[in-house]
């Protein structure tokens, strides 16, 4: 979580200012989130470089929408994650270098790949290290579903058609493997 | 859609998996819902920023913070670009209905104005493009109707009658500092016009610009609050000597205390 709580009523003054273009705001925005959208954007983006681009991006968008944020939808920094997570999703689906269906070995003509041989084919990937040993911990087709979303970006559409799954049965495997992440994060992280 | 599938929807909503289509049912969905339910919601998704926890340890470069400052700022100079060259049909400045009382000489001073506001516009889309020269004299002439409002016909001068205006060249005590200010002098009307960019905003802040003798300060010219992003303070009767030291100065709310933001000397 942020290191910094702050009450709703300071969150909605800060977001008034950088909606109003307000720098120092916008530094205030930055040096409370930035950290956290760095790593966001690390563990999705293939390259650093391509995650300070989507970094600076986010907070553009943060700016253009701060006028629309409303503490009683969302604390700041769950409102700031969402957005940061749509901008990701929607830049790694642009993106070329995304977590193809070919990496995951499932270019045409070859058998889908189970989920064993996707871990094993993404573990060589630092960013995704410590996050892979928990999804490990997910029965199988939770798995396959929460590597092609959370890590591929890939549309439930797309992941029903790759597995041959009802696009309702991802949507709830991906719904329970990511409850199941976030209880075992909290789990394991140090008291 | 009942509580359950709000809640599906919820979590799928933080991974950024919903379609625009979907999203737009979640988010109709969740306002239609009982308070109850929404705040079953909204702890769900607050629970998920938990999800950081998956994260991996690393942090960002340190030009990255710089980076995305200038990021930010440029899209707001854009957006002021883009609003000051929305000049229509119906802006006050264009509109020429039959009004009680107002001469010809008005409107074709409030067409002159609205085509100022126009070739503002393209000017600003210039400048933005050299965002770089920050310390350019019309750089911080971001937004025209701003600088209208503040100073009337006579921010035309700027633009078009230049050998009538003198521009002082104001440098920052601290290199690091991402405010601007321009000051235009027309000479001829005794007339100062003041454009303070991006100065933090808040009901305690206050600014001064201030006349500097040996270091110290001899004398306030004008003192002011820093309103959005762009804050034009006309100074009148306002005479300027070869020579002259100014300084835009911040008054801490608590002590009082003043620091020097900006310097200049005047070269005539």
């Amino acid at each position: 979580m942020t290191k910094h709580p702050r009450d709703s009523k300071a969150d909605l003054e800060l977001m008034r200012r950088v909606a109003a273009g307000d720098q120092s705001a916008i530094g205030d925005l930055y040096d409370r989130f930035g950290s956290l959208v760095y790593r966001m954007a690390y563990q999705t983006m293939p390259t650093r470089a391509d995650a300070e681009d989507a970094v600076q991006e986010i907070f553009v968008r943060l700016w253009k929408t701060a006028d629309r944020y409303d503490p009683k939808r969302a604390a700041l920094v769950t409102w700031v994650m969402l957005l940061s997570r749509r901008h990701l999703v929607d830049r790694l689906r642009r993106s070329q270098a995304r977590l193809r269906p070919s990496s995951l070995g499932e270019s045409s003509g070859q058998a889908p790949s189970n989920a064993a041989e996707d871990l094993a084919r993404l573990e060589h990937v630092e960013r995704y290290r410590d996050v892979l040993e928990l999804i490990k911990t997910l029965p199988e087709l939770q798995q396959r579903v929460v590597i092609r979303a959370y890590l591929g970006g890939q549309t439930l559409r797309q992941i029903g058609e790759e597995l041959n799954t009802p696009i309702g049965t991802v949507k709830s495997a991906l719904s329970r493997a990511l409850v199941r992440l976030r209880e075992r994060a909290v789990e394991e992280a140090p008291i | 859609m009942n509580t359950m599938d709000l809640i599906e929807l919820a979590v799928l909503d933080a991974l950024g998996m919903l379609e625009p289509g979907e999203a737009e049912q979640f988010e109709a969905a969740f306002r239609a819902a009982p308070p109850a339910t929404q705040e079953r919601v909204r702890a769900e998704q607050s629970r998920l920023a938990d999800l950081e926890r998956l994260l991996p340890n690393v942090a960002p470069s340190a030009h990255l913070r710089e980076r995305v400052l200038l990021a930010v700022r440029e899209a707001v100079l854009a957006a002021a670009v883009a609003r000051a060259s929305e000049i229509d049909d119906d802006s006050d400045l264009l509109r020429l209905r039959p009004t009680r009382g107002v001469t010809s000489i008005w409107r074709v001073a409030a067409i002159a104005s609205a085509a100022a506001c126009v070739a503002f516009g393209v000017a600003f889309g210039t400048m933005v493009n050299r965002y770089n020269e920050l310390d350019n004299q019309i750089k911080s002439n971001i937004d025209s109707q701003v600088q209208l409002q503040a100073f009337g016909a006579d921010a035309m001068d700027i633009f078009f009658n230049p050998d009538a205006v003198k521009a002082v060249r104001f440098v920052p005590k601290d290199p690091g500092n991402e405010m601007l200010v321009t000051l235009h002098y027309l000479d001829e009307k005794r007339l100062g016009l003041l454009q303070c960019g991006y100065f933090p905003i808040g009901a305690s802040t206050r600014y001064e610009l201030v006349v500097m003798k040996n270091g110290q300060i001899d004398s306030v010219i004008q003192q002011f609050k820093a309103e959005g992003m762009l804050t034009a303070q006309r100074l009148t009767d306002f005479i300027i000597h070869d020579g002259m030291q100014l300084a835009l100065v911040s008054i801490d709310a608590v002590t009082n205390k003043k620091s020097i933001l900006f310097e200049a000397t005047i070269t005539l």
